[in-house]
């Protein structure tokens, strides 16, 4: 065989020089048994890394780090730690309410329970049955109080009628105590780490010992539990993350089962599964030797990994196979298909991981490691399938009954293929771009009601229907609390929190809150102050107000909650507890506190914050402020932190989106040198970026951290059917075929491919869909639609573009110009 | 270009710290915004303006609705501080009263207000009347002192006198170092001329002139400490009342000239008084509640299953009686049956005035509606004023 002829056959590719192309095929081939050894090393190495993978459930990787919000949040994070390290345990009576003794003593042993499970605060542990839930009443004779369970309680009628009482005394009635008197709460803070080994708590063991010895003990036909919190959160998270091994498994095993009924060749169905599986190693055992850590999001990696790895196989495995119908050897066939398909197939690999990459432009970590972690992946493909695949069968070779299967399928002409050809009919191609258009111009119109952040109640990680999110339902229900909390930190120098100005402004601040659309209601320094100077004045409402005495404001919050002040009273959050967590809510919210900020705008010197009481007092005496400075600052509590987080995801929604075309657009220009070419590509994937908008906007998915890559996936993997699809075209319009003829013979092979793919990955990601991970889930839907809808316009919408775009004579032309001495093909 | 003005738009918002406070303007001199939620926020008071109600609140809150309680619209208030007391001398003109000392007047009916004392005026005043009465309390010690036969336990008892005169010169001078800080707790008109309003720590003032001037009242009472009066009652023949801490009950027969303090039947603060034909009843600490027949001369007290403090009450024309308190309460008294209800929620109840329907009631949650038997019926709403 001459090297020199073999690209005849396919146009000019232009990423490798034609004379390189030969070099790298011959060194492969002609080393193949070396090419083999070096692979097998690669592979024990990454495979030991494989093993150093750790699951990570830090928080800090989900949420926008250098936004203002989060770095504010982050000076105050230790002064708020209290309440947002807590979990919530509710017993409920299934039948009656707790004033029965029965109920009384199982909330007695589950107290006991839960001050013994590792990573729990003992001191700051709250429930009925803690010494520090204590009743007060005002008398004639001053405070009186004491436990709400008396030292002598003895589950007489009597006793549990004191118990009613003190519990409607202690103000408990809506925070231990459900308002409807069925439930009450254990409050449980947690420990950093873990006292006795020192290492951070893990969140899912906690949630494991919780379920375990709390929940499955006590749950019973009398009493229900309950639990919500983050750290419980996060601990069902990493469960969920984990059953997703089990998805993996079940899409491999169609994938094999499809890929069979595929080839019809057993060879052909195990090497490309292998070599995808072997593409999944290298990509988690490299993560793990750079130092990356797996999280919720780039669990999903290995997944994407092996469907685009299966994809590429598939399609050396079909070219091996169709050219060992012509008769040609194990070896010749092998190194037939990868000379006609590594091009196309690096291109489009390159595509991908280029795609991926641009995801490093969101300033979230989970999505920058999910971009290095996708690239690095796809990165991968391109050795252990565009290599390896055609290595292994040029020893191998495909089977009889596989070569009988192309051969077949080559002399097939199925009704689909007839009617998929009719595309190529300018009458059909009109009838197929108008109604593109009208589907591009609904898309367009339809998604303008996208919507930024979580739509869902809840903790929208997880589903609806989860038992976190229904114990959460319940809490909120019973409970006068929301579980969508934005808190501004109000800073002021240091032992300057309480002061009569800082206090009455927050006063106003709150009630300005309280006012906004969304907002449930608003809790500071100032409730406390308030309550208690009330409290201090027998309980006469008339004294519910701010005192301007800095006396009793001292009073009044002696005894104040420690979330409610730091240390050195230089900080006070004001917590904002919202109806929902939708974006528009929080940008309402976060536009409101803006607005209260610009009313009280001054310039004070950062330097005035540092200060202590009595160097402030001085420089307002010497006239330098006029008064206490005090800033409010955005933003904390779960409502912040999204609202930051949907403020870079919108403003990174369109720059990522163009960079992913142009990154892509560039690719296939370079590789194809025609706009036509550009144009066939692209346009079919322009067509799903919008429609799959129009999705996201029917089916209520907003764009948050989980679905903005999936734009960028969706594109980047696209893509490959465009490629594979056009670069086939193409050669066989040089070949000299009409349009018509061409097309129907790229169906027949590549086309053949590029369904049998875009199924594959489908069912490779539509098993995500059942993950209990909600985002997971949504990207199962969104890549789903994205991988079929992208198949359907490489084999619709491409043709039709091409009838309208493509002239073969000028390609055949040009082809004659660049490889003049070339003989025409086939 | 998205791009850049993100970063210009993060770059602002690190670099540009806003600083709250500097353009502060005292809550005295900050009118009361107008708010969707007002009739949702605390409110302490409600009175009738002939037709109209009116009721007053926190944040400067003051609203008036021409339909019963059913809808609510939002007054004009130069203050935004909590105001605790309302009011009428008939439907025109009426006079609110609250923290920080402040007492407003209208002269429409409730629409419109403005200030006419407020604490840091009040202060001053305070001052005055301490001083003097240090003066005569000095006085008086001397001329025990010139006597020739020593008193020992006069003489004992005016020292006493005359150190916490001292002491109340100093406090009323602290008071004025730090600011107004105490609150007015109650006002009443006898027509509109003549109002008074009382307050913490024995703060009482009067006025003659429909509040064009108002003059401190304090040294007139009968006080041997300096306690919140926290009530003002005018009963029947106009006789007044005022009541508060540790069982203070203090009379006048002369329209305020001068002064008695009752023999009371309670230690505890009392916290209000509601008078019918001939029948004064009293509201203590925990839910004491007293009676008397005779002027106040004699009380009975009237133990009820409730230990939740009262603080105000409707005599009603039939003789029953309708008493509000902490923890949603409320009691229907009349001859035949006691019900004492907790509303849902169990928020404070501070006031409450009758209507064709049944009550309306101020407190904790703003503004709630029941029927006769205490059942919540629909909910207020507020609408924006013309």
């Amino acid at each position: 065989m001459t090297q020199k002829h073999h690209y005849s056959t396919e146009p000019e590719h232009f990423i490798l020089s034609p004379e390189t192309e030969p070099l790298l095929e011959r060194v492969l081939f002609n080393n193949r048994s070396l090419v083999l050894m070096v692979l097998t090393l690669l592979t024990l190495v990454f495979a030991f890394g494989l093993t150093q993978i750790r699951l990570d459930s830090s928080i800090e990787k989900y949420i926008p780090l250098q936004h203002p919000y989060i770095q504010n949040y982050l000076v105050h994070k230790d002064d708020m730690k209290s309440g947002m390290a807590n979990i919530k345990i509710a017993v409920a009576a299934v039948e009656g309410d707790i004033f029965d003794d029965a109920y009384l003593q199982t909330l007695s042993k589950i107290n006991d329970d839960v001050f013994f499970v590792t990573g729990v605060d003992r001191s700051g542990m709250q429930s009925l049955w803690t010494p520090n839930t204590r009743w007060t009443e005002v008398t004639e004779e001053g405070f009186q109080g004491g436990p709400v369970i008396p030292a002598n309680y003895d589950g007489s009628p009597a006793s549990i009628e004191q118990v009613r009482q003190n519990i409607l005394k202690s103000g408990q009635v809506g925070r231990l105590v459900a308002n409807d008197f069925v439930s009450t709460v254990i409050d449980v803070p947690l420990l950093e780490r873990d006292p006795e080994t020192g290492e951070k708590l893990g969140y899912q063991a906690l949630s494991h010992q919780l379920e375990e010895r709390i929940r499955d003990h006590y749950q019973s036909d009398s009493i229900r539990i309950y639990i919500t919190g983050t750290p419980k959160k996060l601990g069902d998270l990493l469960d969920g993350a984990v059953s997703i091994g089990y998805f993996f498994l079940a899409a491999m095993l169609m994938t094999a089962v499809l890929l069979y009924l595929y080839s019809r060749c057993p060879k052909g169905t195990l090497v490309p599964i292998a070599a995808s599986l072997i593409a999944v190693v290298w990509q988690l055992g490299a993560l793990a030797l750079l130092g990356f850590s797996i999280d919720l999001y780039s669990v999903l990696v290995p997944f994407l990994v092996f469907a685009i790895g299966i994809s590429h196989g598939v399609q050396l495995i079909n070219g091996i196979a169709i050219h060992s119908g012509q008769g040609l050897d194990k070896m010749s066939s092998a190194r037939q298909a990868f000379r006609g398909l590594y091009v196309p197939g690096m291109l489009a690999l390159l595509s991908d991981a280029m795609g991926f990459l641009t995801l490093l432009f969101i300033d979230i970590g989970v999505i920058q490691e999910l971009a290095i972690a996708a690239s690095v992946g796809v990165a991968m493909i391109i050795v252990t399938n565009l290599v390896l695949v055609p290595i292994v069968m040029s020893y191998i070779g495909i089977s009889p009954a596989g070569i009988a299967q192309a051969q077949k399928a080559e002399k097939a002409n199925p009704v689909i293929w007839q009617w998929l050809g009719r595309f190529t009919d300018k009458r059909y191609a009109v009838t197929v771009l108008s109604l593109t258009v009208v589907l591009g111009a609904f898309g367009v119109y339809y998604s303008q009601d996208l919507e930024i952040g979580d739509l869902d109640k809840g903790a929208p990680e997880l589903r609806a229907d989860s038992r976190y999110n229904l114990d959460n339902d319940f809490m909120v229900a019973s409970y006068s609390t929301s579980s969508d909390v934005m808190v501004v930190m109000a800073e002021t120098p240091i032992e300057m929190c309480n002061t009569f100005k800082v206090m009455d402004v927050l006063d106003r601040f709150m009630w300005r809150m309280e006012n906004v659309p969304g907002v449930q209601s608003a809790l500071s320094l100032v409730t406390v102050s308030k309550l208690v100077t009330k409290a201090m004045n027998e309980g006469n409402l008339n004294w519910y107000a701010l005192s301007r005495n800095q006396t009793i404001l001292n009073t009044s919050i002696q005894r104040a909650p420690g979330g409610l002040l730091n240390a050195d009273c230089s900080m006070a959050p004001v917590i904002i507890y919202l109806n929902d967590h939708k974006a528009e809510t929080l940008q309402t919210v976060v536009d409101a506190v803006e607005a209260f900020k610009s009313e009280y705008d001054d310039q004070v010197d950062e330097m005035y914050f540092g200060m202590r009481a009595d160097a402030i007092q001085d420089a307002i005496a010497e006239g330098k402020i006029d008064a206490v400075p005090m800033r409010l600052q955005l933003a904390s509590g779960n409502a912040g932190i999204e609202a930051a987080t949907n403020q870079v995801i919108a403003d990174a929604q369109d720059t990522m989106l163009i960079f992913v075309y142009v990154v892509v657009f560039s690719l296939c220009l370079l590789t194809f040198r025609s706009l036509t070419a550009v144009a066939c590509i692209l346009l079919p994937l322009a067509l799903t970026s919008i429609l799959g908008q129009a999705l996201m906007t029917w089916l209520g998915i907003g764009v948050k951290v989980a679905t903005l890559p999936v734009i960028a996936l969706g594109v980047g993997i696209g893509v490959d059917y465009g490629i594979y699809i056009y670069n086939r075209l193409e050669a066989l319009l040089i070949s000299g075929l009409s349009l018509k003829d061409a097309y129907l013979e790229t169906l027949r092979s590549t086309g053949k491919a590029v369904s049998f793919t875009g199924v594959t990955l489908a069912i490779g990601v539509a098993t995500w869909m059942l993950s209990p991970i909600k985002f997971q889930a949504d990207m199962g839907i969104l890549l789903t639609f994205m991988f079929l809808w992208n198949m359907l316009g490489a084999l619709v919408l491409l043709p039709a573009l091409a009838s309208m775009l493509l002239n073969p004579e000028k390609i055949r032309e040009r082809h004659q110009r660049v490889h003049q001495s070339v003989p025409p093909a086939v | 270009m998205r791009l850049i003005k993100a970063y210009c738009f993060m770059v602002t918002l690190s670099l540009v710290t806003t600083t709250a406070l500097a353009q502060w303007v005292d809550p005295l001199q900050t009118p009361a915004q107008t708010s969707a939620k007002a009739h949702t926020a605390l409110l302490l008071d409600i009175t009738q303006a002939g037709e109209r109600l009116v009721a007053v609140g926190a944040f400067g809150h003051i609203l008036y609705s021409d339909d019963q309680g059913a809808s609510w619209q939002q007054a004009q208030v130069p203050v935004s501080v909590t105001l605790t007391a309302v009011s009428f001398a008939d439907a025109r003109h009426g006079w609110a009263v609250g923290h920080d000392g402040i007492i407003l007047a209208t002269e429409d009916g409730g629409l419109n207000w403005r200030k006419q004392l407020d604490g840091f005026v009040a202060n001053d005043a305070m001052v005055e009347a301490s001083e003097r009465l240090l003066s005569q309390a000095e006085a008086a010690l001397a001329s025990l002192e010139e006597t020739d036969e020593r008193n020992e336990e006069a003489l004992e008892e005016a020292e006493i006198v005359l150190e916490t005169a001292m002491f109340a010169v100093e406090d009323a001078e602290y008071d004025v170092s730090i600011g107004s800080t105490k609150p007015l707790l109650d006002v009443l008109f006898l027509d509109d001329k003549h109002g008074l309003a009382v307050g913490a720590y024995g703060m009482a003032f009067e006025t003659h002139n429909g509040g064009d001037s108002w003059s401190e009242f304090t040294s007139r009472l009968p006080l041997t400490e300096r306690s919140h009066l926290n009530s003002l009652t005018q009963a029947a023949y106009g006789q007044l009342f005022i009541v508060g801490e540790m069982g203070l009950i203090l009379t006048s027969t002369d329209n305020g000239d001068s002064w008695q303090a009752l023999e009371s039947p309670y230690d505890g603060s009392l916290f209000g008084m509601i008078s019918s034909a001939n029948q004064l009843t009293l509201m203590g600490l925990r839910g004491h509640l007293f009676q008397s027949t005779d002027a106040g001369a004699h009380w009975r007290e009237l133990a009820l299953d409730n230990e939740q403090t009262l603080f105000q009450g409707l005599a009603m024309d039939n003789g029953s009686r309708v008493l509000v308190g902490n923890s949603g309460t409320v009691i229907l008294l009349d001859n035949q049956a006691t019900q004492i209800i907790n509303l849902a929620g169990r928020k404070g109840v501070a006031a409450l005035a009758a209507v064709e329907e049944g009550f309306v009631l101020v407190g904790e949650v703003g503004i709630q509606r029941i029927n006769r038997r205490g059942e919540l019926i629909s909910a207020a709403r507020i609408v924006e004023a013309q």
